[in-house]
């Protein structure tokens, strides 16, 4: 399982993704899936243990649109809002 | 067996050489000296290629001694170029990426995006046969690319990742490739040449 953190911008996903590998988060970008948002937008994964240090890095700087867990299932990624995120 | 001193000459010289002395001296097979382990590489993809035989003598990090000759059972007869598709024709896909970015504009938008695109790749319902790194575009395959994860996971599903030696020698990425194998100029025109079709990043 991985969290997929969504941005509402292109600009804000960038910054994140800057954020997040500065500051020793392994943050890997990917397309924002269509099953999230329709629409176009990069979203960023990483791993469940690093989420609190993801807020951490983010929180002063970039706000975060969306977290949701991606689980594969069959082949198949599923994307359900993670529980333990509040907007 | 004939001897090509090939120390000293760039890739892909001693491989192209190394050919030509194979069509020209058929049976008896070559020793190339080389002075480099990407040229070893790339001369033992040719004998595979070529179905023939391989062994390899380092005697220092800048002299290395590579025999090819004919393979136990594989007929060795051929009198001009062989023409040798890597790992055979492909029908499908190859991607050549060419660039740490995608597209031409903000160079940070550029580089996301590729990411994001490498991700894509293993989410296809049918992957391409092979994925080719030229330029700085080796740097998405060596140690520290996030997108390591999403390369290997398509090596794992049979995707051939090759990256181009003379650019991870240029970046000084010669021992970071993390993904895939170093290859040659040769090796990359045979791909893209029998390929069933190129998209280009």
């Amino acid at each position: 399982m991985e969290l997929v953190l969504t941005f509402s911008s292109t600009r804000g996903s960038i910054q994140a993704e800057r954020l997040l590998l500065d500051g020793g988060v392994d943050a890997r970008a990917m397309p924002l899936p269509s099953s999230i948002r329709a629409g176009c937008g990069i979203a960023l994964r990483i791993a469940p243990e690093a989420f609190s240090a993801a807020e951490r890095l983010l929180a002063p700087a970039v706000p975060v649109e969306g977290v949701y867990a991606r689980a594969v299932v069959d082949g198949v990624a599923i994307y359900t809002p993670y529980e333990r995120w509040t907007p | 067996m004939i001897t090509l001193d090939m120390r000293g000459r760039p890739c892909p010289i001693p491989v192209v050489e190394a050919r030509k002395a194979l069509a020209e001296h058929s049976g008896e097979g070559i020793a190339v000296l080389v002075d480099n382990t990407v040229a070893v590489q790339n001369l033992r993809r040719l004998a595979e290629g070529l179905g023939c035989r391989f062994d390899h003598l380092a005697e220092s990090d800048a002299m290395h001694t590579v025999r090819v000759w004919p393979g136990d059972g594989v007929p060795f007869a051929f009198t001009t170029m062989p023409r040798v598709a890597p790992q055979g024709p492909s029908r499908g896909a190859t991607v050549l990426i060419a660039s740490d970015e995608m597209g031409r504009g903000g160079e940070e938008l550029g580089r996301i995006l590729i990411k994001g695109f490498l991700f894509s790749l293993t989410e296809l319902a049918v992957l391409p046969d092979r994925v080719i790194f030229l330029n700085a575009g080796v740097k998405l395959a060596c140690e520290g690319s996030t997108s390591l994860p999403d390369l290997l996971s398509l090596e794992e599903q049979g995707v051939i990742i090759r990256a181009c030696g003379t650019c991870l020698n240029y970046y000084g990425l010669t021992n970071k490739l993390a993904v895939g194998e170093v290859t040659d100029m040769l090796w990359i025109a045979e791909a893209l040449t029998s390929a069933g079709r190129v998209v280009s990043v």
